[in-house]
């Protein structure tokens, strides 16, 4: 009862700082590998290339295939870095105690948004090269548009990623030529831009803070980053959903969900957590963190995994089921492109869409419901690895059909070489900076007060 | 103890603390009999504050007031309302989802933050349950009256009939009939389990008649370990089946709207926009009913300023969820290019119902916004109010979204302006006073806090629970946190 | 809850036998320790009493884990279906009912009430199965003979190991609790003949169960069948029963002998206006076979023909085309949905119809043939005789030669 006294803040100080809990030779440092991170550098690198190779080499539209495997990938990990970010903020907010051990790794992970901001640009590139926007406002015609439209950049179809970016197709419909005050490129660009800063900005402040305590152990940082965490996941939820709205919804600029939004946060949150699993599983495999991040915190984490898994499907499922009550054809559109070809006829699109829900909801969910399940790490992470793969469905799903829209053969679900070799692209891009960064801080907040709460940590 | 001592207990309530501490949940003497005496006192010692009578008699004057309008409403039909084509739901269906949202506060709190591992929610939880359940059958009052042949309204339950025909399952209208009803029992359960322990506290503390009567309810339960395992197992089951359920319950709600192809309805965001708001509203309600009680009952030593600081926080969050939805359909409204769309939050934001439009807005939006400051959080009169504004606001949040995407839809000549009439109001301002009847009366009869819970907290706060010495905690220091397990 | 307060007057001493010896601890450490000792001592009946779950208690006293929620999934997952079935077996099969155009069997509508069945059948089986497991309501127990026992629910922590327990032997459990320092220690006694709960209590209960489900069961049937002869109970009259006579209505000997309320018509009555003399204006025969050429009354005329225009394109051009060529948009787009079952209209022009009566022209009309309806009912006989006066015209305007178009009129037909 004393300790309480001692501690309870009467006069409003933080009170004193927290004790390092850890003996030194705690296994929470990992060393400084260049080599094996320039090896992921240069593989992730390679990857990417080889898939834009492939793709040109392909010919025939070769490019925007190429991005929109480059999209697909680019939003599979710009997610679950979103992820990590909101998994930090709620941390904070909640005043959460049991998982302190992991949060350093999470934090980590957000620092990735530097390396996504960079694979953002070849986005923003090839948005600039196939825009063409038209240069007389309100112009009539499909022919006069086509005349005063500015001339794409040769291999580079207009529109070919973003069907807004085409000033003929804009001109053509009343309807998206009333977006442009929102959909224009400049526009576009900067609100990219304003993400990235946020996210980065928040990124810096949560990791930077969290590493000075691990010297000083000052409480004042956990009552700084509290009062921060508020407002800050207010900007992470307008820019979420902001985010989502640009890069993946105005792919179909004519379709529009107002849950488009909480749909991405949903995935962000499961992708995030399957990652985080592993990502402790692989730590722990070389060494790391042993005895410090117990089967207590995997059974949480997978518990949020799980959670995650119903909470996405129950969104998924309203979105789908009352664009499909309402049967209003400017709606239905986005599913139909996604399951027939032509009225009654399936398309093979349908076989994803049901790969998607098999592989989201119907498997997962009676699949590591049980705690023992959750308890053993040989299954969790077989979940967990599993949940990645239906976090990248997810998106392949979202993305690819416009793709094959675009280029008129829906009867093709157009999965390759290019998409796999895009993802491991950014995957390595992805281990390589989190191994550079994981080398500079301990791989547990040491001084955190709320650490010895975590260490001790015991589930239902 | 005396009223000075818990009063001065407010003074001495610490909500600043610091990071690594956990707060002490319970004040003032800390000892499980002081516990069941505080709640089990409030049951069983007359006398019974005069407020309470007061407003025992008032509650009972509305309750009967809303039983004279459902029978004035029966006996000449819904043309007593102020419904009409085109708003052919206004009050019935705004004050339905009003009290089913008000509900939802109460398995949020019993069931969501149990699983969440909050320590804080044993001294609110029972009072929230029985919230729940108040506002469900307040709720349920308006489906099963706004029907029009009411006496006809079994027919909404698939049972085999002479006429061979079944409920139509595809409509949302049947869907809410499945949800609420589970919601119903699966509170109602939830909270008996919750209820037994208490009741068999009251029976051993009862002689006569009383006993008797707690006797049976208790169902003979002694505290017995083994029963004890398995309790815990259905507590645990039930607050995870309790969690999906309130987000289906105002989902299946909101589908009664979003289903449609009405502009301002027919939008994906409805279900969890919905479910933000339901908790948001019964977060308000809870405070409203629960900042009262604890004055007058003496148990502010057991639901602390601490417990209120917690619940305007998640006040806050739900309210700004809130705002984010609202942003997002104005913005996607804008975005869509549909001129129904855009014409519908015009018409929300400047037409003739804008005086509804903004008085949500500066109920829900703006006036949480002062639970920014902890101060604010942790002063009474501002929760009070705030909590006010809110129950107005969630309320004229239904108005707005159903009476105004109705007064003007697709066809001008249909527009109008719709009014309601005095069964209206009555009707509604009666279930206010059978909530709250039922609400008083719970108060007096049952245990309004649930005793073995906070017995089991207060135990954890008292003794540190390790399983094993652990050579990782040492310095005299360390962060003395109590784990909050149920 | 003593039971000796229920036994009306039980005042002769009646023959008592041990029923077991409880330890009271105020701290649970205290209990959990004491818990520890016991299973090590390898007793099995025997329990802690708590007034909240105390927490390391199940393992001191080897509890094993509940098989709770194995029948909660097995209750949960019979919700699943039944729900899901029964959506299916009633809107799909039982009575299937097409609500706007969705499909018979609806997967994403049925969703919403398979998850409340799921839940809702989880939920009654975690309460029924705590209920089950536990035994529960049990209003006998015998520790509730102890006086200190009322304690175990507010703020002192009981152990009782039972007389039943094949280890049992009063000394050696009395010994080996006081070993653990309990605050107090008592051995506990029920008597031996007689049972502890009123004999009527479980048929009484059973009976009253039985009794209270009646009523609903009787609903049940009733409603399941036709009600018979039994008048409706009409609660809420409004306007439902007026005194006046309506049609098809028995009106008792007080007015006609047949029960009608009024006379039927005469043989042979005709209504005014109702005159149809002219057979071949009405019916398109003449002495009873089909008529050619338009009626006496009706000549042909510019007026006619124009009216005959205007009623075939609002009319008839819909299936059978403006031209009369069988190619109106109905029938097209029929044709482009191949709908199997539309048979295509005929066209005018070949020689059968050239040549055919004006009055099976006019019969067509009016009472339809094959799958097309009557327009009788629409189209009145001077409009039906204009038709057929414009219909003529355009079968004359598809199979004339360039001969009967006057001179000056021949340089606007362009060569095909």
């Amino acid at each position: 009862m004393s300790a309480h006294a001692e501690n309870s803040g009467h006069d409003g100080h933080a009170g004193a700082d927290a004790p390092a809990l850890l003996p030194d030779d705690a296994p929470i440092r990992l060393p400084d590998n260049p080599s094996l991170q320039r090896g992921f550098w240069i593989g992730g690198a390679a990857c990417l290339g080889a898939a834009l190779g492939i793709s040109l080499i392909r010919g025939g539209n070769g490019l925007q295939a190429f991005m929109h495997s480059y999209l697909t990938s680019f939003m599979f990990f710009l997610t679950i870095t979103l992820g990590a970010l909101g998994f930090v903020l709620v941390n904070y907010i909640a005043r959460a105690g049991w998982s302190v051990v992991v949060r350093r790794v999470a934090e980590i992970m957000m620092l990735n948004f530097m390396v996504m901001a960079i694979l953002a640009f070849p986005i923003l590139l090839y948005m600039a090269m196939s825009d063409s926007p038209v240069k007389k406002a309100g112009a009539a015609t499909h022919a006069v548009a086509e005349s005063t439209a500015k001339p794409a950049v040769p291999l580079v179809k207009p529109g070919g990623l973003y069907p807004w970016t085409d000033g003929a197709k804009v001109a053509e419909s009343h309807h998206l030529a009333g977006k442009t005050p929102y959909l224009n490129l400049p526009f576009f660009a900067i609100r990219v831009i304003l993400y990235f800063a946020i996210w980065i900005g928040l990124a810096k402040l949560f990791h930077g803070q969290s590493v000075s305590q691990d010297s000083t152990g000052s409480r004042r940082v956990n009552k700084v980053l509290e009062d921060f965490s508020a407002p800050s996941i207010i900007l992470f939820f307008i820019t979420i959903t902001f985010a989502a709205f640009d890069f993946s919804m105005s792919l179909n600029p004519l379709w529009y969900s107002t849950m488009w939004g909480v749909y991405h946060l949903a995935g962000s949150a499961f992708g995030f957590f399957a990652t985080l699993i592993l990502a402790l599983m692989t730590l722990q495999r070389f060494g790391y963190l042993k005895g410090i991040v117990t089967t207590e915190h995997y059974h949480d984490i997978g518990k949020f995994m799980w959670g995650f898994t119903f909470f996405w499907s129950y969104i998924a499922f309203s979105q789908y089921m009352l664009i499909w009550y309402g049967n209003i054809p400017e709606e239905t559109e986005f599913f139909r492109d996604r399951q027939y070809l032509a009225d009654g006829v399936y398309g093979p699109w349908v076989y994803v869409g049901l790969l998607l829900l098999f592989t989201h909801f119907v498997f997962p969910f009676p699949g590591f419901m049980s705690r023992h399940v959750k308890r053993n790490r040989a299954t969790l992470a077989f979940w967990a690895i599993w949940c990645l793969g239906a976090h990248f469905v997810d998106h392949f799903w979202i993305i690819m059909p416009n793709l094959s829209k675009q280029q008129h053969s829906l009867d093709r679900v157009p999965f390759g070489p290019a998409d796999l070799l895009c993802w491991l692209g950014m995957a390595g891009l992805c281990v390589a900076f989190f191994l550079r960064n994981a080398s500079r801080v301990p791989l547990v907040p040491l001084r955190d007060p709320r650490l010895g709460e975590s260490l001790r940590f015991k589930n239902f | 103890m005396s009223t000075a001592t818990v009063n001065a207990l407010d003074q001495d309530n610490v909500t600043d603390y610091a990071p690594g501490d956990r707060p002490k949940l319970v004040l003032g003497e800390q000892n499980y009999n002081a516990v069941t005496q505080a709640v089990c006192g409030v049951v069983e010692n007359p006398p019974t504050p005069a407020g309470w009578y007061v407003a025992f008699f008032v509650t009972l004057g509305l309750t009967v007031c809303l039983l004279f309008n459902i029978a004035y409403l029966i006996a000449n039909g819904v043309g007593v309302w102020g419904n009409n084509i085109p708003v052919a739901w206004a009050w019935d269906i705004i004050n339905f989802v009003f009290w089913i949202g008000i509900g939802h506060a109460g398995t949020l709190i019993s069931a969501v933050l149990f699983i969440f591992r909050q320590p804080w929610r044993t001294s609110i939880n029972r009072a929230s349950e029985a919230m729940t359940l108040f506002a469900v059958v307040c709720a349920l009052i308006f489906p099963t009256i706004h029907v029009g042949r009411i006496w006809l309204v079994y027919w909404l339950f698939p049972y085999p009939n002479q006429m061979q025909m079944w409920p139509q399952f595809r409509s949302p209208l049947l869907w809410d009939v499945f949800a609420i009803s589970t919601y119903g029992l699966t509170s109602l359960l939830f909270w008996y389990l919750g209820l037994l322990p208490d009741l068999a506290s009251l029976r051993d503390r009862a002689v006569g008649i009383r006993k008797w009567i707690y006797g049976l309810l208790a169902f003979g339960w002694r505290g017995s370990n083994r029963h004890w395992h398995r309790y815990e197992r259905a507590y645990l089951l039930l607050a995870a089946l309790a969690t999906p359920l309130v987000l289906s319950v105002h989902s299946v709600v909101s589908f009664d709207f979003a289903v449609s192809q009405l502009p301002g309805w027919h939008t994906t965001i409805f279900p969890p926009y919905f479910v933000a708001g339901a908790i948001f509203g019964g977060f308000a309600m809870v405070n409203t009913l629960l900042v009262p009680a604890r004055q007058f009952f003496g148990l502010k030593h057991l639901i602390t300023l601490k417990h209120i600081d917690n619940m305007n926080k998640i006040t806050l969050a739900t309210g700004t969820i809130v705002g984010y939805a609202y942003m997002t359909e104005l913005f996607i409204a804008w975005y869509s290019q549909n001129r129904y769309e855009q014409f519908t939050f015009l018409n929300r934001l400047s037409g003739p119902y804008a005086w509804a439009y903004w008085t949500m807005i500066f109920c829900n939006v703006v006036s949480p916004q002062i639970f920014w400051a902890s101060k604010m959080r942790r002063n009474l009169w501002a929760t009070m109010f705030v909590a006010l504004c809110v129950d107005v606001g969630m309320w004229f949040e239904r108005f707005v979204i159903i009476v105004t995407s109705l007064h003007r839809d697709f066809l001008p000549s249909s527009w109008t302006y719709y009014v309601p009439t005095w069964v209206d109001i009555m009707t509604f301002a009666g279930t206010h006073g059978l909530f709250l009847l039922l609400f008083l009366l719970f108060c007096r009869y049952l245990p309004m806090i649930a005793v073995a819970e906070i017995k089991a907290v207060l135990h954890h706060e008292k003794h540190h629970h390790h399983p094993s010495a652990d050579p990782l905690a040492g310095g005299s220091n360390a962060a003395g946190a109590a784990h909050g397990h149920h | 809850m003593g039971m000796d307060e229920l036994k009306p007057g039980a005042a002769e001493p009646e023959a008592m036998k041990t029923s077991g010896v409880l330890a009271e601890y105020a701290t649970p450490e205290g209990l959990i320790a004491a818990a520890e000792k016991v299973a090590a001592a390898g007793y099995r009946k025997w329990d802690c009493f708590t007034p909240f779950p105390v927490h390391g208690l199940d393992d001191a006293m080897k509890i094993q884990a509940t098989r709770l929620p194995w029948f909660v999934l097995a209750c949960g997952l019979t919700g699943l279906a039944l729900a899901l079935g029964f959506q299916t077996w009633a809107n799909g099969f039982d009575y299937p009912w097409n609500i706007s155009g969705k499909p018979l069997i609806s997967l994403p509508a049925s969703i919403p009430v398979t998850f409340e069945g799921t839940v809702l059948f989880s939920a009654i089986g975690s309460f029924v199965g705590v209920l089950l497991f536990c035994q529960l309501p049990q209003l006998y127990h015998p520790t509730m003979r102890s006086a200190k026992f009322a304690r175990a629910t507010d703020d002192r922590f009981f152990l009782f190991i039972e007389a039943r327990d094949r280890l049992f032997e009063a000394g050696k459990a009395t010994s080996l609790l006081s070993g653990t320092h309990p605050e107090s220690l008592e051995t506990l006694e029920e008597p031996v003949h007689g049972s502890p709960q009123p004999g009527y209590f479980k048929p009484f209960t059973l009976m009253l169960f039985c009794l209270l489900s009646i009523p609903p069961l009787m609903l049940f049937n009733s409603r399941s069948q036709p009600s018979g002869d039994l008048p409706r109970i009409h609660i809420v009259q409004d306007m439902d029963k007026q005194p006046k006579f309506g049609p098809q209505m028995g009106v008792g000997e007080n007015l006609f002998a047949d029960g009608r309320a009024m006379r039927p018509p005469a043989v042979g009555v005709v209504a005014r206006g109702e005159v149809k003399a002219d057979s071949q204006l009405y019916e398109g025969k003449v002495d009873g076979k089909l008529a050619k050429g338009l009626p006496a009354s009706l000549p042909a005329s510019a007026a006619l023909m124009e009216r005959g225009r205007t009623m075939y394109n609002i009319q008839c051009s819909v299936c059978h085309g403006v031209a009369g060529d069988g190619k109106g948009t109905v029938a097209v787009r029929a044709q482009q949905l191949a709908e199997g079952t539309f048979i295509p209209p005929l066209a005018f022009h070949d020689d059968r119809l050239r040549n055919i009566e004006d009055g099976h022209l006019f019969e067509v009309i009016t009472k339809g043939i094959r799958t097309m309806p009557g327009y009788g009912h629409k189209i009145v006989p001077e409009d039906r005789w204009a038709i057929i006066l414009y219909v003529r015209a355009l079968q004359l305007s598809q199979s004339a030669s360039i001969d009967v178009v006057p001179a000056d009129e021949r340089a606007k037909i362009k060569p095909q």
